[in-house]
């Protein structure tokens, strides 16, 4: 094993509070240190990773070998985005003239592919005057923010500040 | 392609569900190892119901 990629382990530890001290590093297992070196080589595959977990919720998760965490995105940010369609929420255009839409429509565009199938799962429209119509919106809109942290927890494994 | 129809849920039951799912996606982030993730969800569930409730009893003399 050559040199340059354990310093580049360093530099990976030294960015991350939670990592493993200089001390762990050196006294880890040769698998485990041959696992911190791929990580870090995937720096540079990292928007291409995030950019899949966005269309994808999950799959920046699936492409870095995380299964697990990938189904649990996908299932929690499908759910909240189609049980938000079926409560008949609102789903905000791209075009809008108020900056509340604006800010909801990027919220509601951070699901990703789910974003597009709003007209399928809500062929009736909106419907807010009923309470559920209004949650249907803020479950919509909670879809789009958990995958965007999963967006950002797929691109800091990429990185290799995270595990 | 067929359309699928809208859905009722109660109040306390979208709560519920709102709550399970973002409580799931929020450990599976925040939590690095299995056991971590299940305590957190279902903490974080727990809570979510509970200051719900709390809020509601809160608000309840305003209602009448």
């Amino acid at each position: 094993m050559s040199d340059a990629p354990i310093h580049d382990v360093d530099v990976v530890a030294a960015n991350d509070s939670a990592a493993p001290n200089d001390a762990t590093i050196a006294a880890a297992s040769p698998a485990e240190n041959v696992r911190r070196e791929t990580v870090a080589g995937q720096s540079s595959f990292a928007p291409i990773v995030a950019a899949a977990a966005w269309i994808v919720p999950g799959l920046g998760h699936l492409l870095l070998g995380r299964w697990g965490r990938a189904l649990i995105l996908f299932f929690s940010v499908g759910g909240l985005a189609i049980a938000g369609y079926l409560l008949r929420g609102n789903v905000f255009p791209p075009r809008s003239h108020d900056p509340f839409g604006t800010v909801g429509f990027l919220a509601d565009a951070a699901s990703g592919i789910f974003y597009s199938f709003a007209h399928f799962f809500e062929s009736a429209g909106p419907d807010v005057s009923r309470a559920a119509g209004d949650y249907g919106t803020r479950f919509i809109a909670a879809a789009g923010i958990v995958n965007l942290l999963g967006v950002f927890d797929a691109y800091e494994i990429a990185t290799g500040r995270r595990s | 392609m067929h359309s699928v129809g809208p859905i009722h849920l109660s109040h306390f039951a979208a709560m519920l569900l709102f709550a399970l799912l973002v409580s799931v996606a929020l450990a599976c982030v925040t939590r690095r190892t299995t056991r971590e993730r299940i305590r957190y969800a279902a903490w974080s569930f727990a809570m979510f119901a509970l200051v719900s409730v709390g809020i509601a009893w809160l608000m309840y003399p305003f209602s009448h």
